[in-house]
């Protein structure tokens, strides 16, 4: 009797030991997820009011110069092997772009003149306009978690803001979106946030409208006129209007008109439009100031 | 190895997975595939640990990676840190050590804290999403068995079961 009570009580005690045990080992990951919303509060109360986020800024800072060190390691290291492997091909491309420089330095030389030209009849008129400068930036990760931003090893120290416009000399990239020192998230185009006020570049059309990225690496045109000419192939410039994140400055490419939905009865037409910038080939950037 | 060494570790691997996964993830694509190899080193190293160090894990790889990203934030920080302490709460005595289970883990783990993501940030175009998930599951379970081994010979050197049995 006195032994099975015995062994009753113990049994007892060795269960409230295990539920302990078990709520010990689960306690801390209550703490840590206590953690995870405090940090992500801090960060979306940084965010918006359009200020830098301490905890991502140390951690980027901490970071960026290791994954800068694997990624031009990388580089260099593709760099040779591709070198070796494609010796008598690298022969045939340095041909075709000697070919091409010579024709675009023509091409320069020619808008060169037409820049002259039209300098000397905005001064003229009295219109003035300055160019944005420039500073590039190298890319040091691109879509780190598969969404469509990249980051790039520039921050606020080099006299980088909340979106500021970043290009390539294919066309637009993105905006700086989320800040550090020394490095930069950048929400691409392409992205759902993304919105640019935007232009048909064709003489014959100049139809104005908004270019909306998609989240599927196209973008779509609204907000055009029902009189606007687009067919497929027209080139879409930025209309130096503002979108929603700021504006871009006049004259920039965005993308290639893909596809024009025919207008159904009462509803606007769907441009889709392919941007100029592919992304997975970007080494360099260059952020507008 | 003792327990606050192992954690040191684990949390080099999952940094230097993450700076390998934030310098070459593009260039390590495969017919559209995009590993991510913060989450198959996290995924492995919380079979290690129990669900206290996973979820800490967790939410160092979600730190590393939302630090990296201008968008979703929390939803990385809370996916991570939920499946660390999901694989750190897997049966010790059953599952450690086995690297079929580590195959079958990241097999699983992958598309439920990506299913996970979605659920907290749902995207755009949920079919080529899903696409995109069956491809990046696929590539980390080509990865799963050399970085389980990698991890496991960092933990536990040269020869694991001699480690094991000194342990016990």
């Amino acid at each position: 009797m006195a032994r099975s009570s015995r062994s009753s009580l113990i049994g007892v005690s060795s269960a409230q030991r295990a539920t302990a045990r078990r709520g010990r080992r689960y306690s801390a990951v209550l703490i840590l997820l206590g953690i995870a919303i405090l940090l992500s509060f801090i960060h979306n109360r940084a965010v918006d009011r359009d200020r830098m986020d301490p905890v991502t800024a140390a951690v980027r800072t901490i970071t960026v110069p290791l994954v800068n060190a694997v990624s031009n390691t990388w580089e260099w290291i593709s760099g040779q092997v591709s070198w070796v492997l494609r010796g008598r091909g690298v022969d045939a491309e340095n041909r075709t772009l000697r070919d091409e420089n010579a024709r675009l330095q023509e091409e320069v030389n020619r808008l060169r003149e037409a820049e002259i030209t039209a300098n000397r009849l905005r001064l003229l008129l009295g219109f003035s306009e300055s160019p944005p400068k420039k500073i590039s930036a190298d890319i040091i990760s691109l879509r780190p978690q598969g969404s469509d931003s990249l980051v790039i090893a520039r921050g606020t120290k080099d006299g980088i803001r909340k979106y500021s416009v970043v290009v390539s000399p294919n066309g637009v990239v993105g905006v700086a979106y989320d800040l550090a020192p020394t490095s930069s998230g950048i929400l691409l185009a392409s992205s759902l946030q993304s919105s640019i006020g935007c232009r048909i570049q064709r003489r014959e059309s100049r139809a104005i409208g908004v270019c909306r990225g998609t989240g599927k690496g196209t973008m779509t045109m609204m907000y055009l006129s029902p009189e606007a000419e687009v067919k497929m192939g027209d080139i879409v410039i930025t209309s130096g209007l503002a979108g929603e994140q700021g504006i871009f400055p006049p004259g920039l490419v965005i993308g290639k008109v893909d596809s024009v939905s025919r207008p159904g009865s009462g509803s606007s037409r769907t441009v889709t439009i392919r941007p100029s910038v592919d992304i997975s080939k970007l080494e360099e950037v260059f952020v507008l100031k | 190895m003792t327990e606050p060494r192992r954690s040191e570790y684990l949390f080099g691997v999952i940094l230097a997975a993450f700076i390998l996964h934030a310098a070459l993830a593009d260039n390590l694509a495969l017919f559209g595939a995009r590993p991510n190899l913060c989450l198959v080193a996290l995924l492995i190293c919380g079979l290690n640990v129990g669900p206290g160090l996973g979820a800490g894990l967790g939410l160092f790889a979600g730190l590393l990676e939302a630090s990296y990203s201008p968008l979703f934030f929390g939803t990385l920080l809370a996916t991570r840190l939920i499946g660390g302490a999901a694989v750190g709460s897997l049966e010790f005595r059953v599952f450690r050590d086995n690297a079929p289970f580590a195959f079958v883990t990241v097999l699983v783990g992958t598309p439920l804290v990506d299913g996970l993501f979605y659920l907290f940030a749902p995207q755009p175009n949920p079919a080529a999403w899903a696409i995109g998930v069956m491809k990046e599951t696929a590539y980390h379970s080509v990865l799963a068995l050399p970085v389980y081994y990698l991890i496991r010979r960092i933990m536990h050197g040269r020869n694991p079961r001699l480690a094991a049995a000194r342990r016990v």
